[in-house]
């Protein structure tokens, strides 16, 4: 017998040897409201299907009936794990469109702010990831270690996850000389910590059975399925914004793209794992270099850009972030605005890859390929 | 060689001195009513209004990106100007606390600094009635 299933425009068929399994939404291991539909046949999955759409509270629709300031605040809420790669992003496509040149300050701070983020966000993959392995242990290291950076945050922008820091022409406020020291201070700190984590997880023999060889995503598949960031560099292929089309002043930092040719879990929680080294020594070198000066340029108080479309895209924690604006050149608000999230993208590529694998191995897949679900709905 | 098998074997025992090393730490969390985290400095809290300062302008209460800002008649005030003292209706803004999302564009664009950031974040409330604060409850300083 033969049956048959509709929900949200999918048919799925299901035979007498097969189960229809609904993960989600509201599941721990789903990061967020995420919804995964799994066609089963004992334990080996066959199908999948994520639902998204829990989350969506329309954000480029409400974008177009605000000013080009109040966007900002509402670029953190998509990805509220990375905002402050958000509000880069944004405000360098309003800064395109308008033609304008900020302060050199404000470019570092803006740099360290983002790669301060960077770091947050991966410390919290780990905790995550720890989590859904089934080490509550690593879920406790990481969040205690994301506070250190987050407290950080905090003085720079005032806000502890939705900063809002960036203005379109520089930076919200400056930071002082006790601010840096603080942060290599935690940044030195943060290194023993590391050491730590390699130890626990690493060399932990339960950890790599666990994770080697799970969810194989192939270097041809990522690049035609368009995923992105740490999960396209942990299947080999070096692809880095910050390198290939360096935004900002990431041109004059030295950093490695990290690589991994496993192509599995292990490959991606290593290569996030080593991308927290490189985000500190850009932090150091950007405090090392930091001049005195203005942190933002002469903007106009309302902010009407000529008629044009621009796109700019930045690497935030979880890949290409891109963000496209038309402007009429009539209003203060922007005509259209489409983000590109990197979430989506790979979310997107996760049931092809994910064919044929154990169900319980389907949730440390899936907390490999770190996703935000406020990203995807948005 | 051997080592090397050895420790293979052995290997899911070493975390647990990452773990026993930790056995020994100072606790980090804190019981929270009873001990409070020390807040960074430029950590933003409930709005501070100074009524003496504001003009009734209005600025605050159009960049809001929420509308959580509206404009309350605050009687009749009076104010210095260069040809002596006018006495004039003005107003001032009150805030729907629970529509706030301390994005801080009122505070940042109020251009006689009247509006400022307090570090007062126990504003949780049983109704929603009380997250309103009417521009008198804004003027009372919190720390
Ligand atoms: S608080 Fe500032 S911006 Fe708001 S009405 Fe008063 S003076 Fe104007
Ligand atoms: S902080 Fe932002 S959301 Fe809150 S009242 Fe001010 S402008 Fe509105």
């Amino acid at each position: 017998m033969v049956l048959k299933y509709r929900f949200e425009g999918y048919e799925i068929e299901v035979k007498d040897n097969e189960i229809l399994l609904n993960l989600g939404p509201q599941h721990p291991s789903t990061h967020g409201l995420c919804r995964l539909v799994i066609k089963m046949e004992g334990e080996k999955v066959k199908e999948i299907i994520p639902v998204i759409g829990y989350l969506h509270r329309g954000v480029e629709k409400i974008c177009e009936n605000r000013s080009y300031i109040q966007i900002i605040p509402i670029t953190d809420r998509m990805d509220y794990l990375s905002s402050m790669n958000n509000n880069f992003a944004y405000v360098l496509a309003v800064e395109e469109l308008l033609g304008l040149k900020i302060p050199e300050r404000a470019e570092y701070l803006r740099v360290i702010a983002a790669e301060l983020n960077r770091i947050a966000s991966h410390l919290l993959f780990i905790a995550t990831f720890g989590m859904d392995i089934g080490s509550f242990t690593a879920f406790m290291y990481g969040f205690r270690d994301r506070e250190m950076i987050l407290d950080l945050l905090e003085e720079m922008a005032g806000a502890r996850m939705l900063y809002n820091y960036m203005r379109i022409g520089g930076v919200k406020r400056d930071v002082g000389k006790e601010f840096f020291e603080r942060c290599l201070k935690v940044l030195d700190k943060l290194e023993e910590k590391l050491k730590d984590y390699e130890r626990f997880f690493l060399e932990n023999e339960l950890f790599i059975n666990r994770t080697k060889g799970i969810g194989i995503l192939k270097p041809e598949d990522a690049i035609k399925l368009g995923v992105t960031g740490p999960n396209l560099r942990a299947s080999g292929v070096k692809y880095d914004i910050r390198r290939v089309d360096p935004y900002s002043i990431y041109d004059r930092f030295d950093f490695n793209v990290i690589t991994d040719n496993g192509c599995d879990s292990y490959a991606r929680f290593i290569v996030r794992l080593k991308e927290i080294k490189e985000s500190m020594k850009i932090v150091r070198q950007a405090i090392r270099d930091i001049p005195e000066g203005d942190i933002s340029a002469r903007v106009p108080k309302v902010i009407r850009p000529p008629e044009g479309e621009v796109y700019s895209r930045v690497e935030s924690p979880r890949g290409e972030l891109g963000v496209y604006i038309y402007s009429d050149g009539k209003s203060d608000k922007p005509y259209r605005i489409k983000f590109r999230v990197p979430s989506f993208a790979n979310l997107s590529a996760f049931p092809h890859f994910n064919k044929g694998i154990m169900l319980a191995d389907l949730i440390v897949s899936f907390a490999s390929i770190d996703i935000v679900l406020g990203d995807i709905d948005r | 060689m051997k080592l090397k098998e050895f420790m293979k074997k052995v290997s899911h025992v070493l975390p647990l001195f990452v773990t026993l090393k930790h056995l020994f730490m100072k606790p980090i969390t804190i019981q929270y009513p009873d001990e409070r985290l020390k807040l960074s400095k430029g950590t933003i809290g409930l709005h501070y209004l100074d009524t003496n300062k504001c003009i009734g302008c209005g600025t605050c209460a159009r960049i809001c990106p929420n509308k959580a800002i509206v404009l309350e008649d605050a009687g009749v005030k009076e104010i210095k100007t260069a040809r002596g003292v006018i006495r004039r209706p003005i107003k001032h803004p009150s805030i729907y606390i629970g529509r706030c999302m301390f994005c801080g564009l009122c505070v940042e664009s109020c251009p006689t600094k009247a509006l400022e950031f307090t570090t007062f974040y126990e504003i949780a409330s049983y109704e929603r009635k009380s997250l309103y604060f009417s521009y008198k409850e804004l003027a009372k300083r919190r720390e």
